[in-house]
């Protein structure tokens, strides 16, 4: 639900030959995305005038056949030296900003594990060579990958979602491209993150920290729902989980 | 020397300030740790340096006569007669007078020390040659300028 | 200028000769030429890579294999193919810059070559072990690169190769900063230093403090591998972030050890072929002890997915470093603006540098900025990322260096028009390999996997033909280079009109480099000897 606004400028980069952020599908997904936006912006402002001038140099100040003349010896120009140390600070300086703020409105997904708001929904997500195994931990139903088939989880829209990332054997990192989310799962390292999920949809998560032999196959997918049906889903999880009756997945 | 020695102290004192930023804002130590050895490579940098200044005598010459007094003792230690030419300075024999010599030791000591490092995965049978070949390199790079 | 006279043969000499010399010259070219024997052997195990990424499944190999093959892809690239390149240049021009007969301690000289090339085939030796070579990335992380989930003989053959050659390296630094300080010929001050040479020193700096980081971390690496150490396991106290602190702590300024003498190499070349002074000397020097100073501050920005960093700081010192770079791209234009710029090979290299590797640097102030580094971070979009300035920026110095200065040290001229086929080739190749993976990157495709969903086939099929047409320039290259051996036409002094002083001398030099010199009074004392000129800006510092 990116606003159309933002969606053209995407669309204008991309034509330009710049790379464009995935659909943003969840809230702190979207700071990253306009803030990305932004930078391509003025990026290919720097890129246009640099190129352009060394371009530009280049078809103007060929030597001419048999031209053995020298051209001035030109030293320096302290004048122009110091704006072009100037201005690049300054923008530098406007960059650090932007990513600041937009890291501090983002800091909302990092919280320390004991700041929940009452309607977070919590899950553990522990990370393992080469699987997933999420744990929601209030109502401990839970979803593990197979060889055969990776995990899907099931969230509901618009709610505060954190995952606690667990590892016991080695590094690995939790990554939906969708959510512009990634956050190591680190042995010994107490993360979390934090998604609200706009829109309802599959969203493929995968392993973004190489972990060894099958780093490539160790993927799952978010299924986000209306938080009726999650509901649903949820509470006959629990009643399968407390039956007996083995989990699907 | 002055610029020398101020190339050291020039980036021992960034990186101080630097450390000093980064141990406010994160306490964390392994960075500061890190920061903090390159401030004291720095200052050892500076302190051979300065040393070798207040070495020098003291005199009013320029600090091309003192370049050139340095230089030649530089190259007379690797082996050459007299530095290359100037206006007024004699250039440097043409042939082979001079010349650093060619040595086995480097190739050999290489070869002790990569012996030792096989040592450490393969055990003894590396090492233990690696140890005997380091001392006879030991003894043939320093007897080998001695004449 | 001095008539050309086909070079002589004695500066070949036979076996014994090369095996024993102490000449920087033909250390240099020792260095060098195994420099680029690596640079062929991890290109070919990228080109495997390619292979196999260029449909979706596994066709060619398995993904053990594959995880060797960029790990030893990585680790042969960086410190196998591009320190040791900047070593062999340095080793053979730094003193030929400087008006000296050789380096400051000759024989510890030969010793870091020999450490080097024995350290490299140590790591490499991985590949003939039961269970093959590391397979952890060139990064080496624990917990996974440790005895639990990385067994077998070739990671701790990785370990000792890298300590090797990592010593090797401060070795060379300490003879170049030894050479730099006391080797200068009468007249050349600090400030007419070539900026080859600057870059050189504040490489040589960056070498001797961030090496040390990597020794320790390798070393504690090994001893929680093989003696029993918990440096690096959380379950007994330790911390895997800590190997990451001293692993980056030498990573980055690694990168700027790779980059900063090809900024110098760019720095002798643009002038001479716009036939202008260097625009702005002062504000290189500073740039350059700028971005030397900055380096040691900036490692974490590798870390900020890790969660245990502060972002803030290391955002700050990551986009700040720009700006050294930025005034160097502008001098470099203003050096060529108004000047009258002929494009032999030397030179279009360096055009290809400009190019690439400002798309190089301004992507990596996407990734400097935390919050677009977690959408990025461990994507294609950093492979891209850093081939733009590896490749497009080292790699494309290199061969200008190349062409500019193997006419000195072969002398004999290598063929133009090869050279400009291999230029457009690698140009078109490169791009075509690289420019889709900064949108596959983004779109999803994480890096260091063997296999990838069958979306992003295309992008990867282009990916691997842009590879294949890489590798052929570079044939075109080798081919060019071994005709020129014996039969390019005879270089002369001064093929290029240059301004720094190893154009006054022979092609290539004579053992003792030279027989005389030219007054030195500014950084370009050959072309001031030619043109009667001298520097009238008082640059004494």
């Amino acid at each position: 639900m990116t606003s159309p606004r933002w969606r053209a400028t995407g669309a204008a980069l991309f034509v330009l030959g710049a790379a464009c952020t995935p659909d943003a599908a969840d809230a702190g997904g979207e700071e990253i995305e306009r803030l990305y936006n932004t930078f391509s912006v003025i990026a290919a402002a720097i890129f246009s005038i640099t190129a352009g001038l060394i371009l530009w140099s280049i078809l103007r100040y060929r030597r001419r056949r048999g031209d053995e003349a020298l051209p001035t010896q030109t030293h320096s120009n302290v004048g122009l030296e110091v704006v072009w140390f100037a201005i690049p600070q300054v923008i530098v300086v406007g960059l650090f900003v932007l990513s600041v703020t937009t890291l501090g409105a983002f800091d909302r997904r990092s919280p320390a594990a004991d700041d929940d708001g009452d309607d977070t929904l919590v899950l553990q997500a522990q990370g393992f060579q080469w699987g997933w195994r999420f744990t929601y931990v209030e109502s401990g139903v839970e979803v593990v990958g197979t060889a055969r088939e990776d995990p899907e989880i099931v969230l509901p829209v618009g709610v505060t979602i954190a995952f606690d990332l667990v590892s016991n054997d080695v590094i690995h990192s939790f990554y939906v491209p969708r959510f512009l989310l990634k956050r190591d799962v680190v042995p010994g390292l107490d993360n979390r993150v934090e998604v609200t999920i706009e829109e309802p949809g599959t969203y493929d998560g995968k392993c973004a920290e190489f972990c060894g032999l099958l780093h490539a196959e160790m993927n799952f997918s978010i299924r986000a729902v209306a938080a009726d049906e999650f509901e649903a889903w949820l509470n006959e999880r629990q009643l399968e989980m407390e039956s007996g009756v083995p989990t699907r997945d | 020397m002055a610029e020398e020695l101020r190339f050291f102290v020039r980036i021992g004192l960034f990186t101080l300030v630097a450390g000093a930023v980064y141990w406010s804002l994160t306490y964390e130590w392994a960075g500061t740790f890190l920061f903090g050895f390159v401030v004291i490579g720095c200052a050892f940098f500076a302190i051979a340096i300065g040393t070798l200044i207040r070495g020098t005598r003291p005199h009013p010459e320029s600090e091309e006569r003192q370049r050139n007094m340095i230089v030649d003792a530089a190259y007379r230690m690797i082996g050459f007669a007299q530095h290359p030419g100037d206006a007024n300075h004699p250039p440097l024999a043409v042939g082979d007078e001079g010349i650093p010599p060619s040595s086995i030791w480097p190739l050999v000591a290489a070869t002790a020390v990569a012996l030792v490092g096989l040592g450490l995965v393969f055990g003894a049978w590396f090492w233990f040659p690696g140890m005997l070949l380091g001392a006879v390199t030991a003894y043939g790079w320093v007897t080998e300028l001695v004449r | 200028m001095t008539e050309a006279v086909a070079p002589s043969a004695s500066h070949r000499g036979g076996v014994v000769d090369w095996v024993t010399t102490t000449d920087h010259k033909k250390i240099g070219v020792l260095y060098m030429a195994t420099a680029m024997a690596f640079f062929v052997v991890s290109g070919v195990l990228a080109l495997l890579m390619r292979l196999e990424l260029a449909q979706p499944g596994l066709q060619v190999m398995s993904e053990q294999r594959y995880n060797e093959l960029f790990t030893m892809h990585g680790t042969g690239m960086m410190f196998f193919f591009a320190t040791p390149m900047v070593i062999g240049l340095a080793n053979y021009f730094t003193p030929l810059h400087l008006g000296a007969p050789d380096v400051a301690f000759p024989r510890v000289n030969a010793l870091g070559f020999w450490m080097s090339l024995l350290g490299a085939l140590t790591a490499f030796a991985g590949f003939l072990t039961a269970t093959g070579a590391a397979a952890f990335g060139w990064t080496g992380y624990p917990p996974l690169s440790n005895a639990t989930y990385s067994p077998g003989t070739g990671a701790d053959l990785w370990i000792v190769g890298l300590l090797l050659s990592g010593t090797a390296a401060i070795l060379g630094a300490v003879n170049l900063v030894a050479t730099l300080f006391g080797l200068r010929a009468p007249g050349m001050t600090m400030f007419r230093l070539s900026i080859f040479n600057w870059n050189i020193l504040v490489t040589s700096a960056l070498i001797m403090f961030s090496f040390p980081a990597l020794t320790a971390a390798l070393a504690m690496l090994f001893v929680d591998r093989n003696f029993g150490g918990t440096f690096f396991d959380a379950s007994q106290g330790g911390d895997p972030i800590l190997f990451q602190h001293l692993f980056w702590f030498f990573g980055h300024p690694e990168v700027y050890i790779v980059i900063l003498p090809f900024f110098g190499v760019v720095t002798e070349i643009i002038p001479v072929f716009a036939r202008k002074p260097i625009f702005g000397y002062k504000g290189f020097v500073l740039a350059t002890l700028l971005i030397g100073a900055y380096s040691f501050s900036v490692w974490a920005h590798h870390m900020f997915a890790t969660g245990a960093v502060n972002s803030p700081f290391f955002a700050a010192t990551s986009m700040l470093i720009a700006v050294p770079t930025g005034i160097k791209f502008f001098n470099w234009i203003a050096t060529m603006w108004r000047g009258k710029i002929s494009f032999q090979s030397p030179m279009l290299f360096c055009m290809g540098f400009l190019f690439m590797f400002l798309i190089g640097g301004v992507t990596g102030i996407f990734l400097a900025s935390p919050p677009i580094d977690f959408a990025a971070h461990d994507t294609y979009y950093v492979v891209a990322h850093f081939h733009y300035t590896l490749v497009g920026g080292t790699v494309f110095a290199v061969f200008a260096a190349l062409y500019f200065w193997l006419p000195k040290i072969m002398g004999r001229m290598l063929d133009e028009r090869l050279a400009k086929l291999h230029f457009w080739l690698m140009l078109i190749g490169f791009n075509l390999t690289f420019l889709v993976q900064f949108q596959l990157g983004l779109d999803g495709m994480q890096r260091r996997i063997a296999d990838y969903p069958s979306v992003y086939g295309g992008e990867n099929l282009l990916s691997s033909i842009g590879a294949g047409i890489l590798a052929l320039s570079i044939a075109v290259f080798v081919v060019n280079f071994w005709r020129a051996r014996r039969k390019g036409p005879p270089a002369g002094d001064d093929p290029w009109n240059g301004y720094t002083l190893e154009w006054w001398t022979t092609s290539p030099p004579p053992h003792h480099n030279f027989t005389s010199l030219p007054p030195i009074r500014s950084e370009r004392p050959v072309f001031d000897a030619r043109h009667g000129t001298s520097s009238t800006e008082d640059r004494e510092g």
